[in-house]
């Protein structure tokens, strides 16, 4: 009965004309790939619920709920003093509010067609579905850049990248999950508008750069994002340089910049960044030099040679002085200081990194390993070049920018982990071109009975004799996306750890059986039942948002890391001593103080490990002068928190909330009472005793620890 | 066979131990408390507190004022109906003695109330009722009611209350006996000095009160043991200063019973002199009395041993006290005579009556608390400045106690105040430290107080160094004149003093750090007040509206152009297309315009969406009239491709193909 | 030197007269209106300043995005670029110069303040 049906199926697949099998079969390719791109990123929800992993997605999540709840305005105006305490935060003002609006505006559609989901599954879904558009936009960016054979490659491939997967899994719901979309939306519609030279596209290119705003998120505050942003205006200056620029590169660019700047301007935290900060001067320069070009041009088309030249001439020498006569006396003024600090970031990406220390603490803004490249890539690695090559070989616009885009995003991926998301889609895409060609290439050699349909040849062929090894290699009869389809199990292995989300960490028991640690909700949820609603909570940045959205209580620091001093200050109470942590923490009006510790399960991305930063940025200003780094190293300039460890650090409050009452605990068979599992050696500092605070709550496996700060003394006391 | 049963009782205690005998009993001035609290309860709310208060000072054997009034009282508050309040009565009145309680159904009340499924309390009320009014009442029914209540309520207070009617009871009463012992195992013990009822005071009294009366009846004594009742005393007499009337009266009745009753008498040694054993008063007096302060009869009062409390040194032993003629419950001893050193002492005490008597208890192991007190002199006062790094020996004064030093002592914050001194006992000439020995340096102007601690060394010298430079915080770095005083106490030390040494003028570095006023932190804070950021000045209305002039300037330069080059709009096609297009961009910046006066963004995006559609379909319609115009005079020139979406024109577009 | 460039200039205007179509000669008017606006404008932020900066610059930009749709349309409306912009026509590209100057003009009044 089956084989019949296949056997119908196939019939009326081969009745269609080869055109339309051809529509047909690329439909079913995008379709097959856009879902398996969703559903490969639900794992952590099978796995275990759907919630909301990592820190920024809570703070999203709070904020895309008030959004839903309060409505746009009131999220426009949203004053929180729920974070930042004593200062509060401007909410409204401070974030790129198109991931809210986006997910509210799901929220709202579907319950207006009575499809009542609740803001949360909204927001844990978020990712993966925008990874599926992510999918279908790739296919039409490569096919912008070659042709549909290419554009399917590199979706399927898109599709289960782990660079991509990692940022973008069920509940993390974060800026990067959208902002990939946005990103190769722009660059489609861009390389749209250079090919049309149309300015209708040119406009829509300026929808997606109000949505590029999200980009300038993902790479914010650090050099990075100097790369996005100028990645247009440097595919048009390569253009100019390579004597490419047309009329139709002007009506694009100009289009897109003019458009561009006012309506990215619209968000109220970019300001008037676009046309002051000197990573846009870039823009503007090309912009410029745009104007001068198709000016330039212009005269020369309207006379001749001789007389083009003496105008030139004198046009360059009227020009020329007057910018310079500008320029002095702008400097003289002290109007333009172009030596600054946020200069260099632009040239060298690492610079934030190393001068601000709380951007060097994030484990994302750390340079790349090799490995990192290939676990994240696997064989797009090797496909890399191969696309590149074939994009050197067909020269055109639209190749140009591929180019650029692919070497300058590996320059930059190169330096820091996180860039790795952006390097990921260049990748698939010149992958899909490469591998696409080659199968062009090497598939003439196939015995074809089909071989005029060249486009199709690829993906129908079901029966084909092969004929030498390369082809066997390449083409296995099924599917472009074979060799990728391989690598999936490869993928999964690897990516079992980047689906787990961390706010519950799961771990082998002895017997082999999985143990799951929910403490971090497990005491989110203590402080929201058993503390006062009013009371303010003390930890490391990290946590803040996890705290204001699951606790509902007030914090100093978030993970929005807007005022360093404020930061530092915690960083400093954490490092001081008791009698100075409390008077800093007096100062601050601390109630509670929470930790993360790990000695006990082994968990190691705990406060401990983090506290070297903490040292660091608590330093890093003014009033933390007293606290300098080289006191919490053994003379060896070693960070151990054994006996050998220098006993600045064994004193400090952070270790003494870490390791309060550990030392009368065993954690590991043969071992010492209160020896740590993450740091694996037995505790310097076991027996004290807390003097200003007191130990409010510690989780089922001591991951969370809340510690109260006791009150004053009574006077006189 | 007494002897025998003594040692065996004072081996007993042994066991127990010691520290059981009370210490203190109820003085005149604690009857006269519990008499104010009787009369404070006049007049009577409810018959309880009649009952209470009437009772309890006759307990007292003070006289009830206004007899009359009082049962008139009683009779207005009785509740007819309610058990308890006629029991209350009932007894008050029989206290009273002359009067009587007339209520019509009360005798049905209370005979009622006397069956087997009634509560304890209610029976025994009902029972004493009718037996304090002289009315008839079945003793037998009572017993076996009761003995059938308590099986369903066999707490401590209800077996009190079963005790109490047990005692008026005629007829087998063995099994209340029996249970005497049971309750009073119920009892906790806090300290292994109290013995107690949950419950309190109340329960615990009419436990105790209920027992002895039932053994007062049965003529045996009642099944406790004597430490027992002594720790049950012990804690009566720490509830001594009951305000309650309920509890007043239940302490004082067990109080009473227990001085009163043949079986078990407690012995209270106390302590009659002052604790301090001085020079001057070098005699240590006790008192042996009953719990109510009665005398015993003669007595032999031994004091076994006396112990130092700190080093455990015991100074004599086996010193017998001498009675006080004047007093026949009154001891004394003279301390001194055993040359003790300073210090507190425990002296544990025996008494043996002349005349053995078996009902009383805890004659041994009696303890009191004194302390031998001696005075000081300060000796070898020197007072000086020393530079801080020590380049210079110090130049010091000697002081004598009580004068003050002549000259004003400088320190700068270079140097620092440097004052030793040795306390010495008058009596003994021994060197001695004392538990207290301050410094205390008060600012003349602003009267605030710095206080530092002197230590002492090995050799008994006490010193004191004032770093000036490194106290300035102490200080809050204010530089003036201060007055020195030495301040010495202890508890042992019958001469404390406070002597007001010197002056000194203290500098301090200008602008140090001034450290945060210790009380600013409890201190309310400065308000928080939002700043809006200034506004920039705008430039004068003129200045703009010149510009604003300025700017539509080229407008006209524009038309004329415009003109020049021969612009006509007579070709304008008046289609309805057309009309309607241009009256739909019309309405669009229009629509702008109201956003910029009023409208906010959603109200407009969906105005646009409204106007929008018309202005595609007409712009549609026209744009693609004219290109097919077009197409007919320019043709070859080029393809036209079909126009896909919204293509508009207006005046100057319209002309162009003419 | 300065007599040959002022041939030149006279040169290119009279070229410029008899060689150019009429409807790029209106935007080419057009043009230079938007020009002496923004030049205007910008003497103004420069003698007074750009205080409300946000009312400056969407005025600012207003202009600049109208000269450089304006530019857009005469390059894509002139025959001589037909090759360069196949698959637009007059029609078409006057269409995407309203459309977005719709655009331009929203965000302008949205960030006019």
């Amino acid at each position: 009965m089956k084989k019949i049906q296949g056997t119908w199926g196939l019939q009326w697949l081969m009745r269609m004309s080869p055109d339309k099998q051809d529509t047909l079969l690329k439909m079913v390719i995008l379709t097959l790939a856009a879902i398996l791109s969703f559903s490969t990123r639900l794992f952590s929800v099978l796995r275990f619920e759907s919630v909301i992993h990592e820190f920024d997605p809570y703070f999203n999540y709070r904020t895309t709920r008030f959004l839903a709840e309060e409505g746009f305005y009131n999220f426009h105006n949203w004053f929180d003093d729920r974070a930042w305490y004593p200062l509060g935060r401007i909410i409204g003002g401070t974030i790129y509010p198109g991931l809210m609006v986006t997910s509210a505006l799901i929220y709202h559609v579907m319950n207006f067609l009575h499809l009542t989901i609740d803001v949360r599954n909204v927001c844990v879904f978020l990712a993966p579905l925008f990874s599926s558009f992510t999918t279908i936009v790739t296919f039409y960016f490569t096919k912008e850049l070659k042709d549909a054979s290419a554009g399917l490659v590199a979706a399927s491939m898109l599709a289960i990248v782990p660079g991509y997967i990692s940022r973008s899994v069920a509940g993390s719901y974060d800026n990067e999950g959208i902002a990939i979309f946005c990103m190769l939306l722009t660059y489609t519609l861009w390389i749209k508008a250079v090919k049309t030279g149309s300015i209708f596209w040119a406009s829509f290119v300026l929808f997606s750069i109000l949505l590029h705003g999200e980009c300038r998120y993902l790479v914010s505050s650090w050099g990075g994002y100097v790369f996005l942003i100028n990645l247009i205006p440097l595919h048009v200056l390569m253009l100019m340089i390579t004597g490419r620029f047309s009329h139709r590169i002007y009506v694009a660019y100009s289009t897109v910049y003019c458009l561009g700047t006012i309506l990215s301007m619209q968000i109220s935290f970019v300001g008037f960044q676009p046309v002051q900060s000197s990573e846009h001067m870039a823009a503007l320069g090309v912009f410029g030099l745009c104007q001068i070009h198709a000016f330039v041009d212009f005269l020369r088309s309207k006379m001749s040679t001789e007389h083009f030249n003496i105008l030139f001439r004198s046009l360059v020498l009227l020009v020329g002085s007057v910018v310079f006569a500008a320029a002095a006396v702008a400097t003289a003024l002290g109007k333009i200081a172009p030596w600054t600090g946020r200069f260099y970031s632009l040239l060298d990406p690492s610079y934030a990194k190393n001068n601000i220390p709380i951007i060097a603490s994030v484990s994302e803004h750390q340079p790349t390993t090799w490995s990192s490249f290939y676990f994240d890539l696997q064989l797009l690695m090797f496909l890399f070049p191969v696309g590149l090559y074939y994009c050197f070989t067909k020269l055109t616009d639209a190749n140009i920018f591929i180019i650029m885009y692919g070497v300058t995003s590996i320059y930059f991926a190169g330096v820091m982990v996180r860039l790795m998301l952006v390097l990921a889609p260049v990748m698939c895409v010149l992958g899909g071109i490469g591998m696409s060609a080659v199968l062009t290439t090497y598939m003439k050699n196939l015995d074809n009975p089909m071989k005029k349909e060249k486009k199709s040849t690829k993906k129908i062929e079901s029966n084909y004799p092969l004929k030498n090894e390369v082809d066997c290699h390449l083409c296995n009869p099924t599917n472009d996306s074979f060799p990728v389809v391989l690598h999936l199990p490869l993928h999964l292995g690897h990516l079992r750890s980047l689906l787990v989300p961390s706010i519950v960490l799961s771990a082998r028991g002895g017997d082999g059986s999985r143990i799951i640690f929910d403490d971090f909700r497990e005491a989110y949820y203590w402080l929201r039942h058993n503390t006062p609603e009013d009371a303010k909570v003390m930890s490391w940045w990290d946590y803040g948002y996890q705290i204001t959205a699951m606790a509902n209580r007030t914090i100093l620091v978030d993970n929005n890391t807007w005022n360093n001093t404020h930061i530092s200050r915690v960083g400093q109470a954490m490092a001081s001593t008791e009698e100075k942590a409390y008077e800093i923490m007096r100062e601050l009006d601390v109630n509670y103080v929470l930790v993360i510790f790990g000695g006990l399960t082994g968990y190691s991305s705990d406060d401990i490990n983090k506290f070297l930063w903490m040292v660091r940025i608590g330093g890093s200003t003014d009033r933390g002068s007293h606290i300098k780094e080289w006191d919490y190293y053994t003379p060896q300039g070693e960070f151990r928190v054994d006996k050998e460890g220098s006993p600045v650090l064994l004193n400090c409050l952070m270790y003494k909330m870490c390791y309060y009452r550990f030392g009368s605990v065993y954690t590991e068979g043969g071992k010492p009472t209160g020896y740590d599992r993450v740091r694996n050696t037995e505790i310097g500092n076991k027996d004290f005793e807390l003097d200003v605070l007191e130990e409010a709550y510690t989780t089922e496996h001591w991951l969370v620890r809340i510690y109260k700060v006791k009150d004053l003394d009574n006077r006189g006391a | 066979m007494a002897r025998v049963l003594s040692v065996v009782a004072l081996l007993a205690f042994a066991v127990v131990g010691q520290a059981v005998s009370p210490s203190t009993f109820v003085t005149s001035q604690d009857r006269a408390r519990l008499k104010s609290v009787f009369e404070a309860a006049a007049p009577y709310p409810d018959t309880q507190s009649a009952y209470f208060s009437i009772s309890g000072l006759k307990l007292l054997g003070a006289a009830i004022p206004n007899a009359q009034d009082a049962c008139k009282q009683i009779s207005k508050v009785i509740d007819g109906g309610n058990v308890a309040s006629i029991y209350y009565a009932a007894t008050a009145a029989s206290a009273l003695g002359n009067c009587k309680i007339e209520v019509p159904e009360l005798r049905k009340t209370l005979t009622d109330a006397i069956k087997d499924d009634a509560s304890v309390q209610d029976i025994v009320f009902a029972y004493l009722a009718l037996k304090n009014l002289g009315l008839p009442v079945d003793d037998a029914s009572t017993n076996k009611a009761l003995l059938a209540a308590l099986k369903t309520d066999d707490s401590p207070q209800s077996h009190g209350y079963a005790f109490l009617a047990a005692a008026e009871l005629s007829g087998d009463v063995s099994k209340f006996v029996d249970n005497i012992e049971d309750v009073i195992a119920q009892a906790d013990e806090v300290d292994d000095k109290y013995l107690q009822f949950e419950g309190g005071l109340f329960v615990t009294s009419l436990v105790v009160d209920g027992a002895y009366r039932l053994a007062e009846k049965t003529k045996k004594a009642p099944a406790v043991a004597q430490d027992k009742v002594l720790k049950f005393t012990n804690y009566f007499l720490s509830r001594k200063h009951v305000h309650q009337l309920k509890s007043a009266y239940h302490f004082l009745s067990v109080i009473k019973i227990l001085t009163t009753n043949k079986f078990h008498v407690p012995v209270a040694v106390s302590r009659a002199s002052p604790v301090a054993v001085t020079q001057a008063e070098p005699s240590v007096k006790v008192y042996v009395t009953d719990l109510l302060g009665g005398s015993l009869g003669e007595m032999t009062v031994t004091a076994e041993s006396a112990r130092h409390l700190g080093d455990d040194a015991v100074v004599l032993s086996k010193k017998q006290f001498t009675p006080v003629a004047s007093d026949k419950s009154l001891f004394e001893l003279n301390f001194l005579e055993a040359k003790p050193a300073k210090g507190f002492y425990k002296l544990t005490i025996n008494v043996v009556p002349k005349k053995a008597d078996p009902k009383l208890i805890g004659i041994t192991g009696a303890e009191v608390e004194v302390k031998v007190t001696t005075k000081v002199s300060v000796e070898n006062v020197e007072i000086g400045v020393a530079d801080k790094d020590q380049a210079t020996a110090a130049k010091t004064t000697r002081l004598v106690y009580p004068n003050k030093a002549t000259n004003v002592l400088e320190a700068d914050h270079h140097q620092k105040i440097v004052m030793k001194f040795q306390l010495k006992d008058k009596t003994t000439g021994q060197l001695l430290t004392a538990h207290q020995t301050f410094i205390r340096l008060t600012n003349l102007n602003t009267k605030e107080e710095i206080i530092f601690i002197t230590e002492a060394d090995t050799t008994l010298t006490n010193k004191f160094d004032l770093d000036v430079g490194a106290s300035s915080k102490e200080f809050d770095s204010l530089s003036g004149k201060y007055s020195m005083e030495l301040i010495v106490g202890d508890a042992v030390i019958e001469n404390p003093f406070s002597w007001h040494l010197t002056d000194v003028s203290l500098t301090f570095p200008e602008g140090g750090e001034t450290k945060p006023d210790k009380q600013s932190q409890y201190a309310k804070k400065p308000e928080i007040k939002h700043k809006f950021n200034e506004p920039e000045k705008r430039p004068p209305a003129t200045v703009s509206l010149a510009f604003t002039g300025l700017v539509l300037l080229p407008l006209l330069i524009l038309l004329i152009l415009w003109i020049r080059i021969g612009v006509n709009v007579s070709n304008f096609p008046l289609s309805l297309s057309a009309v309607g297009f241009h009256v739909c961009l019309g309405a669009i910046f229009a629509l702008y315009y109201c956003y910029w006066v009023q409208l906010n963004m959603f109200q407009t995006l969906r105005w646009l969406g409204i106007i929008a559609i018309p202005t595609f379909i007409f712009g549609n319609r026209l744009l693609s009239a004219l290109a097919s115009k077009r197409a007919l005079w320019i043709a070859p020139v080029s393809v036209v491709e079909p126009v896909h979406f919204a293509i508009q024109s207006d005046h100057k577009r319209s002309r162009k193909h003419k | 030197m300065p007599e040959k460039l002022t041939n030149v200039i006279i040169k290119f205007y009279d070229e410029y007269m008899q060689t150019t179509p009429k409807k790029l000669k209106i935007i080419d008017a057009y043009l230079l209106y938007v020009l002496l606006t923004g030049i205007i404008q910008f003497i103004y932020c420069c003698l007074v300043g750009t205080y409300p900066f946000n009312s400056f610059l969407s005025g600012f930009i207003s202009t600049v995005g109208s000269f450089i749709l304006a530019v857009c349309l005469r390059l894509q409306s002139n025959p001589q670029n037909k090759a360069e912009f196949t698959g637009i026509s007059p029609e078409r590209s006057f269409a995407d110069f309203i459309f977005a100057h719709v655009i331009l003009h929203l965000v302008v009044i949205n960030f006019i303040g």
